[in-house]
This record gives structure tokens, sequence and C-alpha cells, in this order.
């Protein structure tokens, strides 16, 4: 379902992303895990084709991005990092505009969005601007809008930000059940405890690279580490944890330079 | 007695005495004013309207007729109406105390009253004072036309003064409504404050202002362009009791009565659905029955999909459309643009630069240079103050998702923005314009339309689409505003050129002209459609 071969993206100097490889099959859950700028988003929104990658080969739900990015988008849900959003639309505006773009029948578009409304607790905020929503809300928004077009393959970055836990509880099972129904997910996310419980299998990118792909049981294995944040700190982690620790003590410690 | 009424309408009585109470206390207080600031007490409005109500006196003792004397008493009293209703607005209207009951049993309509009771006990107490002394100097008007009916003046005159006051105060809660979408709470508080000292002062200005002498020599044919003004419209109900039947004016009168009736019908429900609506919205947390009800979500079908082939034009048509309504930088450009066309055209009008007869002066046909160039002015400076402006957004971050979207043509972005031009902006525009030219010269009109409707939509099709086709995508920052002076420019030549190839051709033969106009109406309009379907047919 998501093939991806030496993909690369340059920023001048910098490589985002450098010569990462991976492939996730039909029902798969995998989880996409990297420290703040080690290449994650990046990554996905080249996925999404929103970003042009520099060199690499991605192939999503059968379809290349490089010759056929029209039918790889009518078949990804995507809910970005940041809940960017046409803040003077309501809800159902907005999601009526995604269904449109995404060519779904009028009566489907609406069917859909009552059903959502219900299920994510906002049929109440149904008709009020997306201006007056809270984080989590908007989050909410994005959710229902990347299910709305019932996408193959979701790319999920960060998707649990800003929810309560009820959401994030319901949202979890739902994944795992459209998953059982042969929906690809990519889970990008470093709330590891989400990652634990919901992917299968693990993905660990840092600085660009792609540093640890495995089940969580093997990653335990290899790193003889039960959790998986310990997992995850042994492996991206370059210079020892307790060295570090003491190092930033002694700065907040410090009155004045002088003393 | 209120009380009685108001559990008439379903509003629990001894609730809605106890927060009519709190309210009095509460608006008593805060016109106390704080910081040293005095607010303007109600005692003193009243006295000021008083005042007022001695001056709309005096034309009975210059021997004016019923409608002018009516004119100038309902003028000066919608007037002061509206002046009042700015800074009181925010203080009758806004349901600021609302969470102070919202815990408590108090329904929506309770509340509701309670405030609408507020609103009308003002606003009676201040058109009484500002119409007690024109209701009773009536009885002394004399004229042709006048019948015994005189000496009722003070009954019929107080309830016409009163529609009109309650037409205001509809019409400035609309406005005020409006103004709200383009400038916060506090700068709209700010705003009202400074209208309250520059309006009443254009009052006096506008003797100096506007050219008096041609008033009064030629009032009768002024006159007539008065009953645009909706002073007119109730000074002609007031002429319509009081004066004969057998009367050239009194088609006149029966025409603007009902135009007043209608009107003040029709905005006086229409700002109070809107208020009665936000307060829904706000005390819909208000326990009702002991419980909430949440109400089924419905959505209906939008009967212009199916005129659309493409889903993405509608999206996106649908998506600019919201936003041109309620972006404040597309509305502020809209509005501002509307507002300098307008003072222009008046201007034009007012200082002679640009006198009727020249708008009327025609050729041949009957197509007038003067009307078209007025038609291109006032429709392309409003389609490129919206194009101009609708590539920017305080969103723009969220046009991330047109570029993740399967766009097979993405100029098909572009065009859901020009149909909105062209339904928003082009349409009304053109009806408008047609409407005057059918009353300046009748069914012949459309051949005025015309030429001036092609260059309006020539700057729509030819208006340089942004390079990624994406609307509303770009920082408000980074505004751009050559293109838009550049097509604008263009546009003027286009028309000055057209213009003049017509002029040209009148000189030549009258036969010549009539060829010259048809080539231009019919060789622009195939032009247009194959620019349009040309433009479409870009794919990726």
């Amino acid at each position: 379902m998501i093939s991806v071969s030496h993909l690369t993206k340059e920023y001048g100097e910098k490589k985002a992303v450098d010569n990462i490889s991976f492939e996730a099959t039909k029902g798969e859950i995998v989880g996409y895990l990297g420290p703040n700028g080690a290449g994650k988003s990046t990554t996905l929104k080249m996925l999404v084709g929103l970003l042009q990658p520099t060199s690499g080969n991605i192939s999503v739900a059968g379809y290349s991005a490089e010759t056929e990015l029209l039918e790889l988008k009518q078949r990804v849900g995507y809910v970005p990092e940041e809940a960017q959003l046409y803040e003077h639309l309501t809800l159902v505006e907005h999601l009526q505009l995604m269904g449109r773009l995404y060519h779904l029948e009028e009566e489907l578009i609406a069917h859909k969005i009552v059903q959502l409304a219900k299920l994510f607790d906002m049929e109440a905020q149904a008709n009020q601007r997306i201006s007056s929503f809270s984080q989590g809300m908007r989050q909410k928004c994005l959710i229902m809008a990347a299910l709305l077009h019932n996408p193959d393959v979701l790319f999920l970055d960060e998707p649990f930000t800003n929810l309560d836990v009820t959401t994030v509880t319901f949202l979890k099972s739902l994944l795992q059940r459209l998953a059982e129904l042969g929906k690809t997910i990519l889970y990008c996310t470093h709330i590891l405890e989400v990652a634990e419980t919901l992917c299968p299998r693990i993905m660990i990118i840092n600085e660009g690279k792609i540093i640890a792909d495995a089940p969580v049981a093997d990653l335990r294995q290899q790193t003889n580490q039960t959790a998986l944040n310990e997992i995850f700190v042994q492996l991206t982690e370059t210079t020892g944890l307790d060295e570090k620790t003491d190092e930033a003590v002694r700065i907040v410690m410090e009155d004045t330079p002088n003393a | 007695m209120l009380e009685k009424i108001a559990a008439k309408f379903g509003a629990c009585p001894i609730q809605y005495k106890l927060l009519l109470q709190t309210e009095k206390t509460v608006e008593g207080r805060a016109l106390e004013g704080k910081q040293g600031t005095t607010k303007l007490s109600l005692s003193l409005t009243c006295a000021f309207c008083f005042l007022i109500s001695i001056f709309s006196t005096l034309p009975v003792f210059f021997g004016m007729d019923v409608f002018t004397y009516a004119l100038i008493g309902i003028t000066m009293s919608m007037f002061t109406v509206g002046m009042w209703t700015l800074p009181y607005f925010d203080l009758l209207l806004s349901p600021i105390n609302y969470p102070v009951v919202a815990h408590t049993p108090v329904s929506s309509r309770t509340y509701f009253l309670v405030k609408l009771t507020q609103i009308l006990k003002y606003a009676v107490l201040l058109l009484t004072c500002l119409n007690i002394f024109p209701s009773f100097s009536g009885i002394f008007i004399r004229g042709d036309n006048i019948t015994i009916l005189c000496y009722f003046f003070p009954v019929f005159y107080p309830p016409i003064a009163f529609m009109a006051g309650f037409f205001t105060i509809g019409v400035m809660t609309a406005f005020a409504g409006y103004l709200t979408k383009l400038y916060s709470v506090k700068r709209l508080q700010k705003i009202s404050k400074s209208a309250q000292f520059i309006l009443p002062l254009l009052l006096p200005a506008s003797f100096f202002l506007i050219p008096t002498d041609v008033v009064v020599d030629n009032y009768k044919s002024v006159l007539k362009w008065l009953y645009v003004f909706p002073s007119g419209w109730f000074a002609g109900g007031v002429s319509l009791a009081v004066s004969t039947l057998e009367r050239p004016g009194f088609i006149r009168d029966l025409v603007l009565t009902g135009i007043a009736m209608f009107s003040t019908l029709l905005l006086v429900l229409i700002p109070l659905r809107s208020i009665a609506k936000t307060y829904s919205k706000y005390l819909s947390f208000l326990m009702e029955s002991g419980s909430r009800q949440k109400d089924r979500l419905r959505i209906k079908q939008p009967f212009l999909a199916r005129f659309f082939k493409s889903r993405e034009v509608y999206a996106v048509f649908r998506l600019s459309a919201a936003y041109m309504l309620r972006d404040r930088q597309i509305l502020h450009q809209l509005a501002s643009g509307a507002v300098v066309s307008l003072i222009m055209v008046a201007m034009f009008f007012v200082r002679k630069i640009y006198p009727i007869e020249f708008i009327e002066y025609h050729y041949a046909i009957g197509l007038s240079p003067g009307f078209t160039g007025l038609f291109v002015f006032l429709g392309v400076v409003t389609v490129f103050g919206f194009l101009s402006s609708v590539e920017y957004s305080e969103h723009w971050k969220a046009s991330w998702m047109l570029s993740l979207v399967p766009l097979r043509k993405p100029y098909d972005l572009w065009r859901g923005v020009v149909t909105v031009t062209f339904i928003y902006i082009v349409l009304p525009s053109t009806l408008l314009f047609f409407i005057l030219a059918t009353v300046l010269w009748g069914v012949m009109g459309i051949f005025f339309i015309l030429p001036g409707l092609l260059v309006v939509l020539f700057s729509v099709i030819t208006y340089p689409k942004p390079e990624s086709s994406i609307p509303l995508s770009k920082e408000p920052v980074e505004i751009d505003r050559m293109t838009g002076c550049l097509a604008y420019g263009i546009s003027m030549l286009i028309a000055g050129v057209l213009v003049g190839v017509q002029f040209l051709a009148r000189f030549i033969h009258v036969s010549v002209y009539i060829g010259v106009y048809c080539v231009i109406v019919i060789g622009g309009l195939i032009g247009f459609v194959y620019l349009f379907r040309k433009r479409g047919q870009k794919t990726v």
C-alpha cells in the first residue's frame, strides 16, 4: 500500500529526509516516531503530494507520486500537524468543501457529515464557525475531513493533539477497526504511549534517517529495554541522558555569570 | 401590566418583572459613567430631543405644505433616533449580563422579552419627546388640499413618526450588525463614540455643502428626488392622512405610504430576528424545562450545486462566496471601493462635474458614453476590489487543503472565484444599471447596458489569475496592488476606446454606428465565451 524507496528531501545544504526506504502493507498500522525536527512531517508531506521530493520514489495505494499524483491524492486521507483551517467557515461548510473537492455527491456528503458530527460529538457546533472552536474541536474537524472520502491510506501527523481522553480512546479503536478492514495507516507522533498501544510496527527516524523499523517486541529484544520510551531514548540520544541532565541542572542553578 | 403582556407571549411574569428591574438598575449604574467620563444621561437626551422637537415646528410658520412639514419633522426625528441608537446600542443589545442568570431556570423567551421591553421603552420615550411639538403644531398647517382631518394631526402624525423611528432603529441595528463583521467590538465602540460627535456636525455642514440655491429655487423639481429617502416615504403617509383625495399627489402619497409600511415591517422584523438569534445562541445554555435539548443536525441540499458541472468549481465558489461576506480583508476592500465609487458619483452629480444631461446624452439608437462610463467605472472598481483581495486571507495557511486535493484542472479553483464575481458582483450591478437604463430610456435600456457589461465581463475574465490559481492563499502583508492597478488602467483604456470608436462611427453615418455597435456587442460576447472556455481547458 505504501512503498517508499531512497526518498530524500534537501533544503539547501540540509537533508531533512535522507535516503529513506520502507514499505507498509494493506491493513497495517505503522508508528512513525522521531524527535522534534527529525523529518517525520516532511516525509508525510511528500507522501501526500504537498512537497516535491528532491529524489526517490513514492507509491501509495499502487499509484506513483511522480506520474499518477491525482489518483494517489484521491486515495489518501491526511491529518496535518497544525490545525490550519478556513476559520470563517462552519464545520458543515468545511466538510462540504472537502467532500466536493474529493468529488463526492452532495447527498453522500450531507449524510456523512451528519453521521460524523454525531460520532465526534460535534452536532451542536456543526453550524458554528471554526474560529469559535477550541483546539480539540479543530483537530476533530481535520480528522473528520480526512475520513470523509473513505481513503485507502491514512497519514496522520500527531492526530491526537489537544483531544480529550474519550475522543482519543474512540479514535484509537476506530483506527484499529479501519486497519482490520484493510486501510493502511501511517501514524506519526512523539507520544510513545499511544504508539505503543496502537501500532504493532514502529519506525524511528532521527536526523532524516530511519534508524529502526521493526515490531515493538523485536525492538525490545534488540535494545534490552521494556518500555518504548526507553528504547526511543537509547536509539535517538547521541549523548548520555544523565550527563545532559547534570549539565542542565548546572545551568539552571547558576545565579550570575560570575558566581 | 407589562408582566401580563409578557405572560401572554409565554414569559414567566415574576422572572420578567425581576429581570426588568435588574436591567434598569444595571443600566442606571452604567449610565453613571466611570473614570471621570460622564455619559450623556437619559434626562439630558430627552431635553435635547424636546429642543429638536421645537425646531421641527418652525416650518409651520413659513406656510409649508403638509408633505414638506412632515418631511422636515420626520427627518429630524429619524436622524436623532439614529444617532441615539449608536452609543446605546451596545448597552441595550449586548447580552453581557446573561451569565448572571445562565444557571437559573429562566427561559430564553423571558430574557428576550425583557431586552425587547428595554429597547421599546427607550425608543418610545425618545420618539415621544421628538414628536410631541410637531404633532400639535401640525394643526395650524394651511393649504389648498388640506381637509378637516388636519385638526386630527396629533392623532395621525405620532404613529407614522413612531413607525419611522422603529424603521431607523431597524436600519441602525442591521448596519451595526454588518459593521461587527468588519470591525472588532472594541473598535466598533470607538467608532460609535466618534460618530456621536462627527455625524451631528454633518447636519449644519450639509447646509454649506448642498447647493441650497438649487433646492430653494427648483423645489418642485428637486422634490421627486426626496422620495428616494425613507423620511420622504413616511411624510407621504402623513400627507395621505390629512389631505384631500382629489389632488395630483394622491397616488404618490399612497405609493410612499405602502413603501414606508413594507420597509418598516421588513427592517424591524429582520434585526429583531437577528437579535433573537444572537440571544438564543447565548441563551441556549440556559436550562429550558430542566434539560438542554440538542437539535438534530440537518443539511439542506444546495440548490446551486446542480448548475455546476465541476465539483471543484462549485467547492471554491462556495468557499470564496463565504469569504467574500466574512473575511474582514475582503469586506474592507469591497466596502471601501463601493463607498469611494458612490462618493465620486455623488460628487459628480452635486457639483455638476458629471451632470445628468451627460448620462442622458446619446447617439443614434441611444448609446450613451456617459452611462457606459458610469457602469464600467462602478463595475470594474468593485470587480477588481474583490479579485485583487481574494488572493489574500488572514487564514492563508489553510490553503494546504486546496493543494492536497486531486485537481485535474487547477484553473477550476480560479473559475470558482470568477463565478462568485459574476453572480455576486456583475449580475447585481448589471441589474441595477438595467433598471436605471429602463427608467431613463424605456425598453431601449438594454442597448445601453450591453457595451458596459462587455467591458466588465472582460475585466473579470482577463484579470491576471494568481500563479497557483489558489485563492485565499497569500498572507495579506504581501498584497500587491500593482496587478490590480494595471488591470484597472487597461480596462479603462478599453472602455475609452469603445466609446471613442462609437463616437467616430456616429460622425460618419448612423448606419455605420449601428454596424459598429453590433460588431462590438456580438463580437465581444463571442470573444468572451471563447476566452472563458479556453481558460477552463487548461489541465495539469
